[in-house]
């Protein structure tokens, strides 16, 4: 019976189209919005991510997330340095200095310290130029996005200057460094500088990264340093999910993409459920005839979930197509980069579509089980 | 009535026997395997799904029945050659005249040999030639050992195609008249 149930379902091409794509654009907007809220989140945490030597950062025990530093100590480093099964530690400057260009556009900057002599947390990703350059006085490595928000429309080059809070520096590298939260541009420079940049205050020392030594894992090493020092230390990936909890917690980016996810799965379920459930109606004749035939109720019934099944699964797909394509040509675009496609959503996405599609055959089902096959003898 | 017959309907009271089934005694499982086995519909409106093409149509009943899709349209196909429908068997009921379906609908509710036929106003929708032609071929199955045919209708034509005619009004027999039946007569 399963090839009567396609039949009948794909035969009025303009229905079928219309809970194909009601599903597909269900589909799109549910991975869209969460790819979009996994993107903006992840970015809370990239900066974070790309300094790829370092397993254990270590801040103040008020310190919540990236953005948020509280200086430490000069002392600080030695003390951390001094924690048993410490491999190495180097200090790291984060600061938001305004950048100024020749022409007079500015704009404020996340610009990373990194320890003068080790160069650890330079940018792994460059573009243009090299992250070993920083040792040259005054240089400065500033991100492709960053770069193109100073320097519209202009061509990459090495070699210009800038001014950070009355101090020229020259551009002697372009990285690809993540995006940040704020999407401002990401400049990196050595600590000693760096400081300078921000300009005076009596500590500045935003981080400490840390190296365990050979068997000791970034947890162990985290536990120690904190027992030791009372500062906060944590693992890379703790700190990273550090800043997304915060973000989640104290912004209203969850809610308003919690909304507009609700409002694509309500509209999904009522656009598809509806017309499905109409589908159903025009064909209650058809129905009431192969009941009266002798076709068993659970084989309709299966009729119906194959074909609610069908339509789900080619909308599903559909809508997961229009996705990748939305990422693909977003995820190259300065301004969209970094946007993911989490196999999370997908999953979350194909649970909320079964849910559209059991809805939407419940209620053909029912009006389908209740339909009399003596209906057939009525004109 | 015929919902009662074919055990669509349950009857209100006494008892109701049909093939030597007490459809009372049936659970609703048994009556559906005995109305798939046993029973051959024809409606007056046709009742073919659009979706399907003319030998597809007539191979539901054998595919509701466990037949292979394959085989059961190889015997619908041999059945749209009796009825006459060797070159339309690829057509949708839409690209079909009322006749045309109507001679379908018939080759469907007969391509699994059922015992019983049951018709609602087989000839309602057809000119007097195609409902002959029709009812001629209802009573080739009806005189085959072992089978019968009922008919409610309107049509007077059809009078002379049957053996056992029973006059109803208000949905009381008020008469039966027997008589030989045409083929027999012929």
């Amino acid at each position: 019976m399963r090839f009567i149930a396609l039949r009948m379902l794909t035969a009025d091409r303009s229905k079928y189209l219309g809970l194909v794509f009601a599903i597909a654009f269900c589909t799109f907007l549910l991975q869209n919005q969460s790819s979009i809220f996994a993107g903006i989140l992840r970015r809370t945490g990239n900066q974070i991510s790309d300094v790829t030597e370092a397993s254990v950062w270590v801040m103040d025990p008020k310190t919540e997330y990236f953005e948020q530093t509280k200086a430490l100590k000069d002392t600080d480093l030695l003390r951390v340095r001094g924690v048993a099964g410490v491999a190495w530690a180097v200090r790291l400057f984060k600061g938001n200095p305004i950048a100024k260009t020749e022409s007079g556009k500015y704009a404020a900057t996340t610009m990373i310290g990194i320890d003068d002599d080790t160069l650890v947390g330079a940018p792994r990703k460059m573009l243009l130029g090299r992250w070993e350059d920083l040792q040259k006085p005054d240089g400065v490595i500033v991100d492709r996005a960053g770069y193109q928000l100073l320097y519209p429309g202009e061509p990459e080059r090495l070699g210009r200057t800038i001014e950070l809070n009355d101090h020229r520096v020259t551009i002697v590298g372009i990285s690809d460094a993540a995006a940040s939260f704020l999407s401002l541009p990401i400049m990196h420079a050595r600590y000693s500088e760096a400081v300078q940049f921000q300009g005076q205050e009596r500590k500045q020392l935003s981080y400490v990264l840390a190296q365990p030594s050979a068997g000791i894992t970034p947890e162990q090493l985290s536990s120690r340093i904190e027992n030791a020092t009372g500062l906060r230390a944590r693992t890379t990936d703790q700190f990273r999910w550090d800043c997304i909890r915060y973000y989640l917690k104290n912004t209203g980016i969850p809610v308003n993409f919690g909304i507009t996810i609700f409002i694509a799965l309500v509209v999904g379920t009522v656009v598809a459920g509806q017309t499905f459930y109409l589908f159903t109606i025009d064909n209650l004749r058809q129905f009431g005839t192969l009941k009266a035939i002798g076709v068993a109720d659970r084989t309709l019934v299966g009729m119906i979930l194959l074909q609610a099944l069908n339509a789900g699964a080619i909308g599903f797909a559909i809508g997961t197509g229009m996705e990748v394509t939305f990422v693909e040509i977003f995820l190259h675009k300065i301004a969209t980069r970094g946007l993911i496609l989490l196999w999370q959503s997908v999953a979350i996405a194909a649970a909320c579509i079964v849910f559209v599609v059991l809805i939407a055959s419940w209620l053909s089902i029912r009006r389908v089980l209740k339909l009399e096959a003596a209906t057939v003898f009525r004109s | 009535m015929l919902s009662v017959v074919a055990g669509l309907l349950d009857h209100d009271e006494g008892s109701l026997h049909v093939l030597d089934s007490d459809m009372g005694a049936l659970s609703n499982a048994e009556r559906l395997r005995f109305r798939r086995q046993n029973i051959g519909f024809l409606f007056q409106q046709y009742n073919l799904l659009p979706a399907l093409n003319a030998v597809e149509n007539v191979a539901v009943p054998l595919i509701a029945n466990g037949i292979p899709r394959k085989a059961a349209e190889e015997r619908a196909a041999a059945l749209l050659e009796t009825v006459g429908l060797a070159s339309r068997m690829m057509a949708l009921p839409s690209e079909l005249s009322g006749g045309q379906q109507q001679r379908v609908a018939l080759a469907r509710a007969l391509v699994h040999d059922p015992k019983l036929v049951i018709c609602d106003e087989p000839t309602a929708a057809l000119d007097h030639k195609t409902g002959d032609a029709v009812m001629a071929l209802l009573a080739q199955h009806a005189l085959s050992p072992d089978r019968a045919v009922v008919v409610v209708t309107h049509d007077t034509r059809v009078l002379e195609f049957g053996d056992r005619i029973a006059y109803m009004d208000d949905g009381r027999i008020t008469q039966i008249e027997e008589r030989p039946a045409v083929a027999e007569v012929s």
